[in-house]
């Protein structure tokens, strides 16, 4: 249905300001409807009751002057009577004698004296009367004629009968003004109504549309910019905004709370980073001294400063690592076909592996999948997971590489049939220094992580304990023609 | 109230000197200016010296009965009243009017002033105004010139009616009431000087020959002396600067003692109609 199409694209201060208005206009109009058919019933009764009166009246006052025919009299009277300003609905006032001939009438142009008026039912009816008699006549679509006829008795001989015609025209202006003051209150009470219903509507979606921006700034993020609701409603909307008041207030709690726990792990890290990058340092150092203080001793051996130039090789080996981590540098992009990258890295740790009895598979290695990388940064990055991979998987396991066009997306998966990675440590494989092999810096992942995600790609470890560890690596791909 | 009052003293004419002087009067020839009528009363009363008793009755007949009876001592009448009184109990003249230097008037026969009727004649089967039945202008003489014309006054008109005044059947004829009516002239022209809403709403078609003045009458036996003094009054009245102011008033130039031979044309044709429908109008 259309009009139920248009219901729900108004906002609730419509709906409420169409229902308010909607809920008014119908009483004013069923009151006033109900009012006007009223006060028109009562009009239409007073209007024949005093018709009613003026002729018994005249009716009374008629006795005498048609006993003596006095003519003068009872037009005199009729003509006072008829031109009462008291009584603007008489339209006419005659006296009739028994046989229908005017005595007197209102208007003595139309109606002469000595005139039958025997024309209409309307007529007839009116003579017969014996007590008096009420016909309505419409003259025209607004305005009726009421005649009122009352017989004039002498004891009980009939003299004739006074005939008073009215006219609605005069009451229906009454209820014409009746009807207009009646608008006037209708357009009244409709702005107050209107002015009722956009306060209240106001009230209402006021603070659902405060609640509604702050969930907004929530939803971005900015929880901080969150401006608690002042309400005094007690209302369902006040709940509310109460309500939402105390999530904002909690969530705000909960972040500060996260922060606080982020910042102090940080800091943990740090300290642990310190400690790792201490101990990698003093293990050479503690070699190198030791070599210094037998040369020192026994003054020469040659295998001695080997030891010492092998434990500075570390050093700087470590050292090296530790600024390519921290001070690694931004990628510098071209086009490179993904296959290339990881048939390298492959080459390079073939040795590596075959000296551990591994072997690594390519499976499906898609052509022509071009990304935009860094590929020295990359090729490290295989390397390293590749080696992890090689160090993980004990004598006689596999490593399998794959690398697949998935949408807009490369997809490079390593997967070693190796001892896998113990839930706890999933969290921290790509921490500095962290590393569960002694021999390994704890650096390579750490490494390897930061730069796919220097490259807008994502790194995802998969692993079962005993079963192996599936690393998948997503690049953006170079999309052709873009 | 007043009059019923005055019904239950007991009558003498030793005592009606003492007693105040009753004058009655009609609305027949001045309905809205009774008033004036009044004023004229007492201000004869004082120049006489007799205090005064106004009595207002409607009809010219209800009068004439009170003066029959001595009920009242002098009466604003009609020449009609006149003429049966002198006849039949002796009624006295006591003055007659002047208008326009003459003690003289006349009948207007008079109709809307849309009506196409140049004469009465063409009323004929009309609505007709009368004002009284012992009116002259009003009644007798347009029903002796309907006679005399050879129309039955009876059903020449399809109805005619009775105002009872004068100013009654102007009215009659301005409102459309009725389609003409037989006035007194002073009369008319002092409405058409008062009330020219009235007669400019109609038209005269047929004045009359002159006829004497409604006169100023007094009961049989008044006290001569007194009626003298009150004649006097009322014949000084224009040399009077008070009473002038009321005789202007009134639209009269004065009262003149008055010859009875004045009302003999009104007592030729009251024989007339009286002989013309073999029968006395009915006095009571």
């Amino acid at each position: 249905m259309p009009g139920l199409r248009i219901l729900r694209r108004l906002t609730i201060r419509q709906k409420l300001l169409l229902t308010i208005i909607t809920g008014t206009l119908a009483v004013i109009f069923l009151t006033s409807t109900i009012a006007l058919y009223e006060m028109s019933g009562i009009l239409k009764k007073d209007l024949i009751n005093k018709g009613t009166i003026v002729a018994t009246d005249v009716s009374k006052h008629s006795i005498e002057p048609i006993m003596h025919d006095d003519i003068w009299e009872l037009y005199k009277f009729v003509r006072t009577m008829a031109e009462s300003s008291h009584m603007p609905f008489l339209s006419y006032i005659m006296i009739l004698d028994a046989d229908g001939t005017v005595l007197a009438h209102s208007n003595p142009h139309i109606y002469r004296v000595g005139d039958q008026v025997l024309e209409s039912p309307l007529d007839k009816n009116a003579l017969l009367a014996t007590g008096a008699v009420v016909q309505v006549v419409p003259i025209s679509k607004d305005e009726n004629l009421y005649d009122i006829s009352v017989p004039c008795y002498l004891e009980k001989q009939k003299l004739g009968i006074v005939r008073v015609g009215l006219t609605d025209r005069v009451m229906k202006k009454d209820l014409a003004v009746i009807k207009q003051n009646i608008l006037v209150l209708a357009v009244f009470l409709s702005l107050i109504s209107i002015a009722v219903g956009i306060f209240m509507a106001h009230r209402i979606t006021a603070p659902l549309s405060k609640i509604t921006q702050n969930i907004i700034k929530i939803s971005r993020g900015k929880l901080g910019d969150v401006i608690p609701i002042e309400t005094s409603e007690m209302d369902e909307i006040g709940h509310l905004t109460d309500v939402f008041n105390e999530m904002a207030k909690n969530l705000r709690t909960q972040k500060e709370m996260d922060e606080h726990l982020a910042k102090k792990e940080r800091l943990a890290m740090i300290g642990e980073l310190a400690v790792n990058i201490a101990h990698e340092v003093k293990n050479p150092l503690t070699g190198i001294k030791l070599g210094i203080d037998t040369l020192r001793r026994d003054g020469s051996g040659e295998d001695i400063i080997e030891r010492v130039d092998r434990e500075i090789t570390r050093l700087d080996r470590v050292t090296s690592k530790l600024l390519s981590f921290t001070h690694a540098s931004s990628p510098v992009l071209e086009k490179t076909e993904i296959r290339q990258t990881v048939e390298e890295a492959v080459f390079f740790t073939a040795k590596v592996a075959e000296k551990k009895g591994i072997k690594i598979y390519c499976q499906t290695i898609e052509q022509d999948v071009f990304v935009k990388l860094d590929k020295d940064q990359i090729q490290q990055a295989f390397l390293n997971i590749i080696l992890n991979a090689i160090h993980a998987t004990g004598r006689g396991g596999n490593i399998y590489l794959s690398a697949s066009k998935n949408g807009t997306t490369a997809k490079v998966f390593i997967k070693d049939t190796g001892s896998g990675i113990k839930p706890d440590d999933m969290a921290r494989i790509f921490e500095p220094f962290y590393s569960t092999n002694p021999m390994s810096s704890g650096l390579g992942l750490a490494i390897a992580h930061r730069i796919i995600t220097a490259h807008n790609g994502d790194i995802n470890v998969e692993s079962r304990i005993g079963e192996g560890t599936v690393v998948t690596i997503t690049l953006p791909v170079i999309i052709e023609g873009s | 109230m007043f009059f019923t009052a005055y019904l239950c003293l007991p009558y003498s004419s030793a005592s009606a000197v003492e007693h105040p002087l009753k004058v009655a009067i009609t609305p027949v020839l001045v309905e809205r200016n009774v008033d004036m009528n009044k004023r004229l009363i007492e201000y004869i009363g004082r120049k006489a010296g007799v205090p005064v008793d106004i009595v207002q009755r409607k009809t010219y007949q209800e009068v004439f009965d009170l003066i029959e009876q001595r009920q009242v001592d002098i009466a604003f009448v009609c020449t009609v009243p006149y003429i049966i009184g002198k006849e039949k109990f002796g009624m006295g003249l006591l003055a007659v009017p002047k208008a326009d230097g003459k003690p003289l008037y006349y009948s207007y026969v008079i109709v809307p002033k849309d009506s196409p009727a140049k004469s009465i004649e063409d009323l004929k089967g009309k609505l007709y105004a009368y004002s009284d039945q012992l009116s002259n202008s009003g009644y007798l003489y347009p029903r002796y010139r309907l006679a005399k014309a050879g129309y039955s006054p009876k059903h020449f008109f399809r109805k005619w009616v009775l105002t009872y005044s004068h100013t009654a059947s102007i009215e009659a004829v301005s409102s459309g009431l009725v389609d003409g009516a037989s006035v007194d002239s002073y009369i008319y022209n002092l409405i058409s000087f008062m009330h020219p809403e009235l007669t400019s709403k109609t038209r005269i078609i047929e004045v009359s020959p002159p006829f004497g003045f409604t006169p100023v009458v007094v009961r049989a036996n008044f006290p001569p002396k007194l009626k003298s003094r009150i004649r006097s009054a009322l014949v000084d009245m224009e040399k009077d600067p008070e009473g002038k102011k009321i005789l202007r008033e009134l639209h009269l130039d004065g009262f003149v003692a008055g010859n009875d031979t004045l009302f003999d044309s009104v007592r030729v044709m009251y024989r007339f109609m009286n002989s013309y429908y073999q029968e006395k109008t009915d006095v009571r």
